[in-house]
C-alpha cells in the first residue's frame, strides 16, 4: 500500500522520471552536470514543464467538478446551515468554487443579498483564493502528504474561525445598501450535459494558463536562484524557524505580490530545500494567495472601510499564527 | 434576440464578447451584444459568474471565455 502511495506521490505527481529526464539530456549535451548551472537549469526546465502539465490536467479536473457547484447552488446549500456550520460550509465550498478575481465580488454580493450571513460569506472569500483542490495536488507533488494536508487543514480553520470572528463583531450593516436592497434573482439556465462540462473544464484551464504563465515562470526562475546561488545560511538565518522575525517578514512581503499558488509554490519548494522554516513557507504562500491589493481594490465597492479593515486584520493575524505554530511545531512535519 | 454579455471589464469578457460578435455573423444573426457591467444591474440578472451570456433572459454561456464554435452550439438550439 506504502509502496503505491510511494508511487503517486513522487513519480504520477512528483514526476521524478521527468527530472531524472532532464539531468540525462542535459548531461548528454557534455555540460557539467555538478556544476551550480547545471543544476539551476534542471530545476528550471523540470520545475516548468511539471507545473503546466499539472496545472493543466489538474485544473480541468477541478473544473468538471466544479461545474456541479455554480455560484447559485452554493447560495442554495448554505442556506440550509447556521451557526459555526454554515461558517465550515462556506469554506468547504469556497475550496470547490470557480473563483476568478473578476467573479469573487458578484458571488460576495449574490450571497450577501440572499441573506448568507456576512461572516459566512466572509469564510468563503477567505477560502475561496486559500484553499483550492488543485492547490492542494500540487502541494502534494513537492511537499508530501503531510505539509499539503496541514495547509488545507490551516487554510480552513482561518476561513471558519475568520468568517464567524467577524460576524461576532457585529458587521451586518458594514454591507454596502445597494446590495442589501436589491432584490435576490435568479437566472434560468439548462442542466449542462457533459460535453458542456467538459467545455467548461477547457476553456478554464485556457484561461488560468493564460493569466498565470508569467506568474509561474518568474516563480520557477526565482526558484532556481535560491534553490542554487543563494547562500545555505542566508536562508537558514533569515527564514529558518529559528528566527522569530521571519514570519513577520514573509507575511509582509507576501501581502502586496499578486501571484496565483501556482506562481509561488516553486519559490517556497527552494526555500524549503534551503532550510527556511515550515511556518514561515506555509505564511509567505497564504499571504500571496488569501490577500492582494485588486481583489481588496474591488472588495472596496461592497463592504465598507470598517469591515474591510477587520477582514485585513482577521487574515493578517491568522496568518501570522498559522506561521508561528507551525515553526513551532516543525519535527511533528519531519 | 436579445443578447447580454455580462462582465465587469476582465480580459476574458471581451474574448467571450469577441466570439459572440463572429458566432452572430456566421449564423447571420442580426442583433446587437448589450453590455452590462455595472455590478447592481450583474446581480438583479441573477448572475454571478463572469464573463456570462445571456439570450432572452436565458442564461447559455457562464463564467467562460467560450469560443466561437461554442457561442454557435449554444445559440444554435435557440433557434
Amino acid at each position: 500500500m506504502s509502496a503505491v502511495w510511494n508511487f503517486i506521490e513522487k513519480q504520477l505527481l512528483g514526476m521524478q522520471w521527468l527530472k531524472e529526464g532532464v539531468h540525462a539530456l542535459l548531461s548528454l549535451s557534455g555540460m557539467n552536470m555538478e556544476s551550480r548551472i547545471a543544476d539551476s537549469m534542471v530545476f528550471f526546465i523540470y520545475d516548468t514543464i511539471k507545473i503546466f502539465i499539472l496545472l493543466s490536467v489538474l485544473i480541468f479536473g477541478v473544473s468538471y467538478l466544479q461545474s456541479y457547484f455554480p455560484p447559485a447552488r452554493t447560495r442554495k446549500i448554505l442556506g440550509r446551515f447556521h451557526g459555526l456550520s454554515a461558517n465550515l460550509m462556506g469554506a468547504l465550498l469556497g475550496t470547490v468554487t470557480p473563483f476568478c478575481s473578476c467573479s469573487s465580488i458578484p458571488i460576495f454580493i449574490g450571497f450577501a443579498s440572499a441573506g448568507v450571513p456576512v461572516g459566512v460569506s466572509l469564510s468563503f472569500l477567505i477560502s475561496s483564493p486559500l484553499v483550492d483542490l488543485g492547490a492542494f495536488l500540487l502541494l502534494l507533488s513537492v511537499f508530501g502528504l503531510k505539509i499539503a494536508a496541514a495547509y488545507v487543514i490551516v487554510g480552513i480553520i482561518l476561513a471558519v474561525l475568520g468568517g464567524a470572528l467577524l460576524d461576532k463583531l457585529g458587521m451586518e450593516d458594514q454591507v454596502e445598501e445597494f446590495i442589501r436592497l436589491t432584490p435576490v434573482a435568479e437566472a434560468q439556465q439548462e442542466t449542462l450535459s457533459w460535453k458542456d462540462r467538459c467545455v467548461y473544464g477547457k476553456n478554464q484551464v485556457a484561461s488560468i494558463v493564460r493569466k498565470v504563465w508569467k506568474y509561474v515562470l518568474i516563480g520557477v526562475g526565482i526558484g532556481a536562484v535560491i534553490h542554487n546561488w543563494i547562500p545555505q545560511e542566508w536562508v537558514v538565518n533569515l527564514l529558518g524557524s529559528g528566527n522569530p522575525f521571519s514570519v513577520i517578514l514573509a507575511t509582509a512581503v507576501g501581502i502586496p505580490m499578486y501571484a496565483d499558488i501556482f506562481g509561488t509554490i516553486p519559490i517556497a519548494e527552494a526555500l524549503w530545500a534551503r532550510g527556511a522554516g515550515l511556518g514561515t513557507i506555509l505564511s509567505f504562500m497564504m499571504a500571496v494567495t488569501a490577500l492582494s491589493l485588486p481583489s481588496i481594490i474591488m472588495l472596496k465597492q461592497a463592504i465598507k472601510p470598517k469591515l474591510l479593515g477587520s477582514f485585513v486584520a482577521v487574515v493578517v493575524v491568522g496568518i501570522l499564527l498559522i506561521g508561528f505554530g507551525f515553526n513551532a511545531a516543525t519535527p511533528l512535519f519531519l | 434576440m436579445e443578447i447580454k454579455l455580462i462582465g465587469a471589464g476582465c480580459p476574458d469578457c471581451d474574448k467571450l464578447k469577441a466570439s459572440t460578435e463572429e458566432a452572430l455573423k456566421e449564423l447571420g444573426i442580426d442583433a446587437q451584444v448589450q453590455r452590462v457591467s455595472a455590478l447592481r444591474d450583474i446581480i438583479l440578472l441573477g448572475v454571478m459568474t463572469a464573463p456570462s451570456l445571456m439570450v432572452d433572459g436565458k442564461l447559455v454561456i457562464s463564467g467562460q471565455a467560450a469560443s466561437t464554435a461554442e457561442v454557435k452550439r449554444q445559440l444554435e438550439k435557440l433557434l
